[in-house]
């Protein structure tokens, strides 16, 4: 009898075993969708059998599996950070590119071959009122042109900083998540079976992993922390250490909890606040040099033809037909001055009444004058830069979002596998080495052919 | 000819889309894609003057780039993995390099 009910009772606690494992698919079906979920396995351990000694086997529950890999989850979160730093590279560059119009027709081209024009027009009639105010308007739109890409630039500039801070308020709110669900698993450890515990952390890592480059440590407790930068800390355990954004100066600084500058562990590592600082404080201010370079070199150029030729009157001229502040930034301060009609030196000084200056002015626009270019390929090159940037991290984007894509694909092959079973196919994935070796091989002749076409 | 540069931008496409999923296998398969897009290229003039066609050579170009990342993002999940597996496996080196694997042998005799 003593046999049978023990038999009854293996077999009751089987069932109870059994409808674990239930409990544990059905909630797995049921998670299917929620972020940062990885499917659990309930393992069974089976119990000793020697019916002679009235030991009668039969399963117990063993103890959770999840199928969550931290080389998986790190690989994709690694291109999360890539595709978030691509995403608003691509977002701030489109906004900056419409500003340079490298057609020639509008902007700052077009109205520096207005200009030129204005000036070979005054030198049919130098003493021509009107063709003297047209040339005095020529440059106004020149000065225009150029104050309008410059704040264009610094617009996107400042946009960017409502950015940054809007980013670190998200950053420190992750931060904070984390460090709550970290106190779930510090004063419980049986937490850190809890799926729905694992799949908010995994969700709040992912979300935090587009915004700027961390690296995560997992502790023997279940809980993680968060070194941004590689070792800025900004989790550990339950607490958190919030960073901020110093925009006092003209470049953004990002400061850790003690006030150090941590902003060079940052800028451009991955994440959108990497791509942000790399922006305000490279790539955005790169272009406004630039900017204010060919605009200052074009003021002088044209100011000192000017004072080298004597206006309507005969005199030296009073007065430079442009004014800008160097400090300040000389595209966005570039100006006309009061300057009148009759003061423009459109004769030079041994010919006073006639046309010399004029002509010299106009032939500024085939001159190199900014490293072996004229103002109007200076500029365009500028454009150019822009251009190949906006066309790279579009790029960037697009093939980030397929990277992104591809390490989930490679993480949902590969979560859960049996270690053991895998390593049997090592042979297999290093066929695949050679097989990438190849395809590279392959490519890059291909690349290399459509280059040699395109050229 | 354009036609020609659009069949290798389609080639092109093909192994980007396989490449989002790519295992072992998907790899191996994409050589004799990316073969023929060469084979469609030979013909094509340099320096093309066609805008459309320059256009669609463009275009080949971008696809190349988003291809060339992502295989380079797949031989680096790879390289990873198989540092896990061969760990799991075999365990560490001294140095803590995955220790190598050794091939269990099998004999099969018959009669």
């Amino acid at each position: 009898m003593g046999s049978l009910f023990t038999s009854l009772l293996n077999s009751t606690n089987s069932l109870q075993v059994y409808g674990r494992v239930f409990s544990v698919i059905e909630n797995n079906i049921a998670n299917a969708n929620t972020p940062g979920y990885a499917r659990q396995d309930q393992s069974l351990v089976s119990m000793p059998f020697h019916p002679a000694e009235g030991v009668e086997g039969g399963v117990m529950a063993g103890p959770l599996i999840s199928a969550r890999s931290r080389y998986l989850e790190q690989a994709v979160r690694n291109q999360q950070e890539l595709l978030g730093s691509a995403q608003q590279k691509a977002g701030d560059l489109s906004q900056i590119e419409p500003l340079f119009d490298t057609s020639g027709k509008s902007g700052v081209p077009g109205a520096l071959t207005t200009f030129f024009n204005s000036f070979s027009q005054l030198s049919v009639n130098p003493n021509d009122p009107v063709s003297r105010q047209n040339a005095i308007d020529a440059a106004s739109h020149v000065a225009a042109a150029f104050n309008q890409n410059a704040t264009g630039i610094e617009r996107v500039s400042n946009n960017l900083d409502t950015a940054t801070r809007e980013t670190i308020a998200n950053i420190n709110h992750a931060a904070a998540e984390i460090a709550s669900i970290n106190q779930h698993y510090r004063s419980n450890s049986a937490a850190t079976q809890d799926a729905g515990l694992d799949a908010r952390l995994h969700a709040a890592l992912e979300s935090l992993s587009q915004v700027v480059d961390y690296t995560a440590i997992k502790a023997s407790d279940g809980s993680y922390s968060i070194y941004v930068g590689g070792q800025t800390p900004l989790v550990i355990g339950d607490h958190t250490f919030n960073i901020a954004g110093d925009f006092s100066g003209a470049q953004t600084v990002i400061r850790d909890v003690e006030g150090n500058d941590i902003t060079s562990r940052l800028s451009g590592s991955g994440g959108t606040l990497g791509a942000m600082l790399e922006e305000k404080n490279t790539t955005l201010p790169g272009y406004l040099s630039a900017l204010n370079n060919v605009a200052q070199v074009f003021a002088d150029k044209v100011n000192t033809t000017l004072a080298q030729g004597v206006d309507r009157n005969g005199n030296p001229p009073a007065v430079n037909l442009f004014t800008y502040n160097a400090a300040l930034g000389s595209a966005s301060t570039l100006a006309v001055t009061n300057i009148a009609p009759d003061q423009i030196a459109a004769a030079s000084a041994n010919a006073p009444g006639g046309n010399g200056n004029a002509i010299a002015i106009t032939q500024l626009a085939g001159r190199p004058s900014i490293n072996g270019f004229t103002f109007t390929q200076a500029y365009g090159n500028l454009g150019g830069q822009v251009g190949r940037d906006v066309l790279g991290a579009h790029q960037d984007l697009a093939a980030q979002q397929d990277l992104v894509n591809q390490a989930q694909q490679q993480r949902a092959q590969a979560s859960g596998v049996s270690l053991d079973a895998e390593a049997a196919k090592l042979l297999q994935f290093q066929q695949a080495y050679q097989a990438v070796g190849k395809l590279v091989s392959v490519l890059n002749s291909l690349t290399d052919t459509v280059i040699n076409i395109v050229r | 000819m354009l036609a020609q540069v659009k069949i290798a931008r389609g080639r092109v496409a093909a192994v980007r889309a396989a490449l989002q999923s790519p295992t072992p296998e998907e790899i191996g398969g994409c050589l004799p894609l990316l073969d023929e897009a060469i084979g469609c290229l030979q013909a094509v003039p340099t320096a093309p003057h066609d805008p459309e066609l320059a256009g669609e050579l463009d275009a080949l170009q971008f696809e190349l780039g988003v291809v060339r990342r992502l295989i380079e993002g797949s031989a680096e999940f790879y390289r990873g993995w198989a540092r896990v597996l061969a760990t799991a496996a075999a365990g560490y080196t001294p140095a803590g390099e995955p220790a190598a694997l050794t091939a269990p042998g099998s004999v099969c005799m018959e009669g």
